[in-house]
């Protein structure tokens, strides 16, 4: 399934129960989407690795975890006001972070962006990127890596640097 | 494949499956460390490689989160979701 209708398919059979448990608790639409949202982040980063339980059982529990952990801040910054539709401005090491993976070109970024984040498999990223073979797939990611490296060692980036 | 993809290879294996070197690949990874003096470099500047593209692999999954929330519940959207989700917060 292609990931937009997998993240749709999310929303459809998952959001009214966390809704509706943020609502019961004087939470707004707002609210409810933000946790969902997080929620579906860490229910992605997980779902091929730490938890072989039911995907709704675990995406309702870490949103009420989430929940849990925003009443508590809030309650304890009261006064302080925070405009959740505003994106906050991007720090000077996620530019030089956008700055660095440009430089990979968008093909190559997408195909380590499948290895590395979605933990996809050599066979699925093969097909989809058109690759005739593992091996040639393989050679294409560790080129793509190479690339992304190099401009890091041309930066003179140090990881304290890089993630200030 | 090259030499300095092979490496390449070598080191992404260190950072996500270091208990799982072969013999072989812990011998050449021992012989890296002790003649190539640049080797814990190319390591360290991998790591922040591989946090790079998890980073923007997250960006772009949270955008994509974004953009069907604001189709489904686009102003004009008309569906089951949206009703049954604006009827818990009416009040």
């Amino acid at each position: 399934m292609e990931r937009k209708e997998l993240i749709k398919q999310w929303y459809i059979s998952y959001f009214p129960k966390v809704a509706s448990f943020i609502a019961k608790r004087g939470g707004t639409l707002d609210d409810a989407r933000d946790i969902f949202q997080e929620g579906l982040i860490v229910l992605y980063e997980k779902r091929n690795t730490a938890f072989h339980t039911n995907e709704e059982a675990y995406l309702f529990g870490v949103c009420k975890n989430l929940w849990f952990k925003h009443s508590t801040d809030q309650a304890r910054f009261q006064n302080a006001t925070i405009d959740p539709g505003e994106e906050p401005e991007p720090t000077v090491a996620e530019n030089r972070l956008l700055q660095l993976l440009d430089s990979a070109g968008k093909k190559c970024m997408q195909l380590l962006q499948r290895f590395y984040y979605d933990n996809e498999k050599t066979e699925t990223i093969r097909e989809e990127f058109g690759f005739s073979t593992n091996h040639s797939t393989a050679v294409q990611k560790y080129k793509c890596l190479e690339k992304v490296r190099e401009t890091v060692k041309q930066n003179s980036l140090s990881y304290e640097s890089f993630f200030e | 494949m090259r030499v300095s993809l092979n490496k390449i290879a070598l080191i992404e294996k260190l950072i996500f499956h270091a208990n799982a070197l072969s013999p072989e690949e812990k011998a050449l990874f021992e012989t890296y460390s002790i003649l190539d003096p640049d080797f814990e470099q190319e390591i360290a500047q991998q790591k922040i490689t591989m946090d790079c593209i998890q980073r923007s692999g997250r960006k772009a999954l949270q955008r994509e989160i974004r953009d069907v929330y604001n189709e489904l519940f686009h102003p004009h959207a008309k569906n089951t979701l949206k009703s049954k989700i604006s009827s818990l917060f009416r009040n």
